[in-house]
């Protein structure tokens, strides 16, 4: 039993290993590093679409989004959140479910990942004109250590129903 | 714990802190450059200086808090003590061995770009990418999962899926599939 675990154990983090370095390789490629950039601009889009609808004057420019006091956010490559929703894709393809729940795991973990996302830019956009020192602190720590904890709660609940999901299924066989 | 790093990484390269808080890394690296059009006489290299800022450097001591942070919130009292001890010392020496690799692939790159060196680029990339962007911030999950067992099962759930597998083995299809025995492969008791 315990040897059957590990097998699957060991397993599950040799294609999580192989997927997450094909993945973040093919990231850096050019192409991908336009759509990258593409996915930036459109977050931003809607990140100040966001404050526009509750009544902020903060303009856009391209990916970056500026207040009225001129203090000037960029959502450049690497904050849009492509790095935790490859994490999120290379777990959910190495974990052995059905496939339906991977593509369905893989959609609902990226907009879930992109919504938080965009709190984040939000957040991080009224910190810095708030402070640079919490700016700094939330930017490089605080909020990249949530999104990979978010993450992995995600894949976590997606675990929970897949192997839930999974039992029922063959039970009723 | 950033100058507790700077030590540890001090006994295998030579790095020195400017007033401003930046480090100055010296990474020892053997190479000879052979002559050029450009450049008729070789060069020999032995150690690649580079600057580097704080923050970047701070990047390699943030997987210890949130490995703390995942263990402290993990369950199991006995388990969590000596995940907590182990896997400090494991996240430790990673750091260490992270910062080194960095500085390494960083020197490396220097002296592929000036010998005008494009094979294994897009390796090259994708390390100096890796290290500092995505390796801290994943690597203590992946601790925290390797050495706590009762997290392990939690996230995973191999264990527990395996041990209802196993104790389905060998019984009749009719057994399994009613009753109590189909709860518990549906997972709700």
């Amino acid at each position: 039993m315990a040897r059957s675990e590990n097998h699957r154990g060991l397993r599950f983090v040799l294609i999580f290993a192989g997927i997450l370095l094909a993945a973040f390789g093919v990231l850096l490629t050019s192409p991908a590093q336009y759509l990258d950039a593409r996915l930036s601009l459109a977050l931003v889009k809607i990140a100040h679409g966001v404050l526009a609808t509750c009544g902020s004057h903060a303009t856009r420019d391209a990916a970056i989004l500026r207040a009225p006091n001129g203090f000037a956010v960029e959502m450049r490559d690497g904050c849009n959140g492509s790095n935790v929703t490859i994490l999120l894709w290379s777990a959910i393809l190495a974990f052995p479910a059905r496939w339906r729940m991977k593509a369905i795991g893989l959609v609902a973990g990226s907009l879930i990942i992109q919504a938080l996302n965009i709190v984040r830019f939000i957040s991080l956009f009224y910190l810095g004109q708030y402070s640079l020192t919490w700016f700094d602190f939330a930017h490089t720590y605080l909020w990249e250590s949530m999104l990979v904890l978010d993450t992995m709660v995600i894949f976590w609940l997606w675990v929970n129903r897949a192997v839930r999901l999974d039992a029922a299924a063959r039970a009723a066989v | 714990m950033l100058d507790l790093l700077r030590d540890a990484a001090g006994v295998f390269l030579q790095v020195k802190e400017n007033p401003s808080g930046e480090w100055t890394v010296r990474a020892p690296l053997e190479k000879l450059l052979p002559p050029t059009a450009q450049r008729p006489v070789a060069r020999e290299i032995h150690f690649v200086n580079f600057e580097m800022p704080r923050s970047d450097a701070t990047r390699f001591i943030f997987s210890l808090p949130v490995y703390w942070a995942i263990i402290l919130a993990s369950p199991g009292a006995k388990r969590k003590l000596r995940s907590l001890l182990i896997g400090t010392a494991v996240m430790a020496a990673l750091e260490v061995a992270l910062l080194l690799a960095f500085v390494d692939l960083t020197a490396y790159d220097a002296i592929s770009r000036i010998q005008g060196d494009t094979g294994f680029q897009w390796g090259r990339r994708l390390g100096l990418y890796m290290v500092p962007n995505v390796l801290p911030y994943v690597l203590p999950f992946g601790v925290a999962l390797s050495l706590h067992r009762q997290l392990r099962e939690q996230v995973l759930q191999f264990a527990k899926e395996t041990n209802v597998q196993a104790f389905c083995a060998g019984l009749p299809a009719d057994r399994i599939n009613r009753g109590p025995l189909a709860k518990v492969r549906r997972g709700r008791s």
